[in-house]
């Protein structure tokens, strides 16, 4: 596991998640962002910040990305919303096309 | 891809893929790339239990599972590690989590009766009432 | 046969997170308020899923936006569910008749309250 093949993804509240480029480019967003050439500063860094996106919303999202990779790869489990969480996560995934 | 567990320290969170066969030294090895620590320097946790784990011991022998938490602390000194510190978000949803499951919807349980007869009262337009008032034997 | 199985399962797409959350919000739609910030196509999922007292409370919860390009179809259905499609189709010949238009919502609301 490399630095270079891991991005940095920093909510609202700045807390920071690190996961793995491959995970994070399950969102098209994060996708484009890394790889378009109008993104220099987050490739360059390796880090995205979502002033919009509270710090559970994010985690689960990042979560899901892993789920999603398993879920590829066969291993097709439920994965876990809280209802609490819906509205919020659902707005969060439509803006990150995830 | 097998699991993956997240390694929280402080307000970060480490996402690292891994086996169940993986050994705790392995997982170490992989934070090495990441925090710019030595494996001797860090020290994983079940954050719930306290629990040290062993470097030469698997995942699944310790009972981590897909998406456990795992604490990191790392070295102070040469006796010392730092305390677990996991700093949880002290956003919104953390708060209401107390009120069960239900909170977001929490504006229905205002509006009691049959809703059709409260809002009937509001506006009828006359022209709408003309066409369609005698419109059902 | 067991392996036809396995290879459809495996073909299976794996459902977006907007999927997944969208579903979670149908099994859920009769806690279903304000819906002011869905996109569009979301509610195109959703508010099909709405009894005629739940999408009421959704349409009066819902401040500041028009749902109609969305629910005007469905409450045409309610309508003609509730008062059949003799009046249905009597009601859109006045309409046309007196030229004037109103929204289904508006229309099944008034007979209800009859």
């Amino acid at each position: 596991m490399k630095k270079e093949d891991t991005v940095k993804l920093i909510s609202a509240e700045g807390f920071e998640f690190v996961v793995d480029k491959e995970a994070a480019m399950v969102s098209q967003t994060i996708h484009n962002m890394l790889t378009s050439p109008g993104s220099f500063a987050e490739r360059q860094h390796g880090e995205v910040t979502f002033p919009e996106i509270s710090t559970t919303i994010l985690e689960k999202i990042c979560q899901y990305f892993y789920w999603h990779l398993q879920f590829a790869s066969g291993k097709e489990t439920e994965f876990p919303i809280e209802p609490e969480l819906t509205l919020e996560l659902m707005m969060a995934a439509n803006y990150l096309h995830t | 891809m097998d699991m993956y567990i997240r390694v929280k320290r402080s307000k970060t969170t480490y996402f690292i893929r891994c086996k169940p066969s993986d050994k705790i030294l392995d997982i170490k090895q992989k934070l090495q790339e990441l925090i710019d620590q030595p494996a001797i320097n860090q020290r994983l946790i079940l954050p719930d239990t306290g629990e040290v784990l062993e470097d030469s011991k698997t995942l699944a022998d310790q009972r981590v599972e897909n998406d456990a938490v795992v604490a990191l602390t790392l070295r102070k000194d040469e006796n010392e590690f730092e305390e677990v510190n996991i700093v949880r978000p002290n956003d919104f949803y953390q708060a209401r989590d107390a009120d069960g499951a239900n909170w977001w919807y929490d504006e229905i349980h205002n509006c009691s009766g049959n809703i059709f007869k409260r809002l009937i009262k509001c506006r009828v337009n006359d022209v709408l009432v003309c066409i369609i008032l005698n419109l059902l034997p | 046969m067991m392996r036809r199985d396995q290879i459809r399962a495996h073909k299976r797409p794996t459902p977006t997170l907007v999927d997944l959350c969208v579903q979670k919000v149908i099994h859920n739609v009769r806690y279903l308020g304000n819906v002011g910030s869905f996109d569009q196509h979301m509610l195109e999922q959703i508010l099909p899923h709405c009894t005629a007292d739940q999408l009421m409370h959704v349409e009066k919860s819902t401040k500041g936006r028009d749902l109609s390009p969305v629910t005007d179809k469905l409450w045409k259905k309610f309508f003609e569910k509730q008062f059949g499609t003799n009046s249905t189709d009597e009601v859109i010949k006045r309409m046309k008749e007196k030229r004037v238009s109103f929204r289904w919502m508006q229309l099944f609301e008034s007979l209800m309250g009859k």
